[in-house]
């Protein structure tokens, strides 16, 4: 392999684990560009959504090369995320030679996880004050903190197949819709609607919409009307599943 | 008083919950929650000015996006860890469900008033994020040369 295949490898699988661990469209883009420029390339084009990149440059003696990857499914990881662009901080700065910087990049993926209570634990407070915010008793706190759990478990075992969004996300809302019903039946949740609107935060895809609107006034109209869609598609699966909870066990509250 | 006081402090934990969702360095953390805490402030704040979804959305969004960007020159890392959990309490995360819940029990004036304050807040955030990432663009341009890697040529050609 040439310099330019490792630098260009590199800089792809740079660019997919940064989208893939939340990152910006346009960071990632400049990130990349950065890293291009300062091993010389040139005729740098880099054209990304948020599941594709494909970038192509010419080496300092006009060679050229093009990479092209599918951008694995994005799961927020902001510690990874600053790994990363650190790698790419250094990277730019000191240039070490590229047939190390495949080794790098796996390296500076070796973070220190938190254990999984930890996660069920964060949940748990946001959701809580989640609740409390929305103007939920005691009792909602409750429900939506068993419904979170839950939630969790389901949600970690439809993502192993990595089954589609929108079924996982239509199930995991009958999952919570049900239980919610079962809950303010049996007289430990009282609002049925602010149980469902705290759990629905878990799993509704908010910053990946604010995102989508961020990328439509940056430029990046193309990405962003498609992640609009995506976003509008899994909220109508969320209440879909909802809407199957509430025809299927509605009549037992007042909802 | 008392009412938003309480809501500052939620918004402190959900914030710092959501950091420990999205991973975020426990040195990190509370920084995470403070954020939050002073997003809420803002937007009450601002609330009590204007009515206007549009502007209260957009100074907040605004807000928050100066307060990570300073957090991220301060603590040496990318914004994004500060301003995606202030952020929660920004995220019209209920609006967006009542406009669908709306749109299937076919309740279009609710529906429409919902989508309605749900595109305006959503407007108002991500112009203010690409207003204070355009201004902080720029004064780094200012800063380090005519573009982002002109340093790092200038370093390599004095070595």
């Amino acid at each position: 392999m040439s310099d330019l295949e490792y630098i260009l490898d590199f800089v792809v699988n740079l660019g997919g684990k940064m989208l893939g661990t939340g990152a910006n469209l346009e960071r990632v883009n400049d990130t990349m560009n950065r890293v291009c420029l300062s091993y010389n390339l040139n005729s740098i084009s880099i054209f990304s959504l948020s599941k594709t990149i494909i970038i192509s440059a010419k080496s300092s003696n006009n060679f050229p090369g093009t990479r092209q990857i599918a951008v694995p499914r994005a799961v927020t990881h902001l510690e990874k995320l600053k790994c990363l662009n650190q790698l790419s901080r250094d990277v730019c700065e000191n240039t070490p030679p590229p047939q190390t910087l495949s080794a790098m990049l796996e390296e500076s993926e070796n973070v220190k996880e938190y254990p999984l209570s930890i996660v069920i634990l964060g949940y748990m407070i946001a959701l809580t004050s989640m609740c409390g915010i929305y103007g939920g008793s005691f009792g909602d706190m409750l429900s939506a903190n068993l419904i979170t759990i839950i939630l969790f478990y389901v949600t970690r075992l439809l993502g192993r197949p990595y089954l589609n969004r929108i079924i996982s996300n239509t199930l995991c809302m009958w999952i919570a819709g049900s239980l919610a019903v079962f809950f303010v039946f049996a007289g430990i949740g009282k609002h049925y609607s602010i149980i469902i609107i705290t759990n629905s935060m878990m799993i509704l895809p908010g910053i990946p919409l604010v995102n989508a609107v961020r990328n439509i006034f940056c430029g990046n109209e193309m990405n962003g009307i498609l992640e609009i869609l995506k976003v509008m598609l899994e909220t109508m699966a969320i209440v879909a599943g909802l809407c199957t909870s509430i025809y299927m066990f509605g009549g037992l509250v007042q909802w | 008083m008392v009412e938003n006081l309480t809501l500052v402090i939620y918004s402190f934990f959900a914030s710092l919950g959501f950091g420990i969702v999205f991973r975020i360095e426990k040195n990190n953390l509370c920084f995470a929650g403070i954020g939050g805490a002073l997003t809420r402030c803002v937007y009450l704040i601002l609330l009590n000015i204007t009515d206007k979804t549009l502007i209260y959305s957009l100074f907040t969004a605004m807000f928050t996006a100066l307060y990570a960007e300073c957090m991220a020159v301060w603590k040496k890392v990318p914004s994004t860890i500060f301003l995606y959990p202030s952020i929660i309490p920004l995220v019209p995360g209920n609006l967006l469900y009542n406009t669908v819940v709306n749109f299937i029990l076919q309740d279009a004036t609710k529906m429409l008033y919902n989508a309605r304050e749900c595109a305006v807040r959503l407007a108002g955030i991500s112009v203010g994020f690409v207003l204070i990432s355009t201004f902080t663009y720029h004064r780094r341009v200012y800063f380090l040369g005519k573009n982002f890697v002109g340093h790092l040529f200038q370093k390599k050609n004095s070595k």
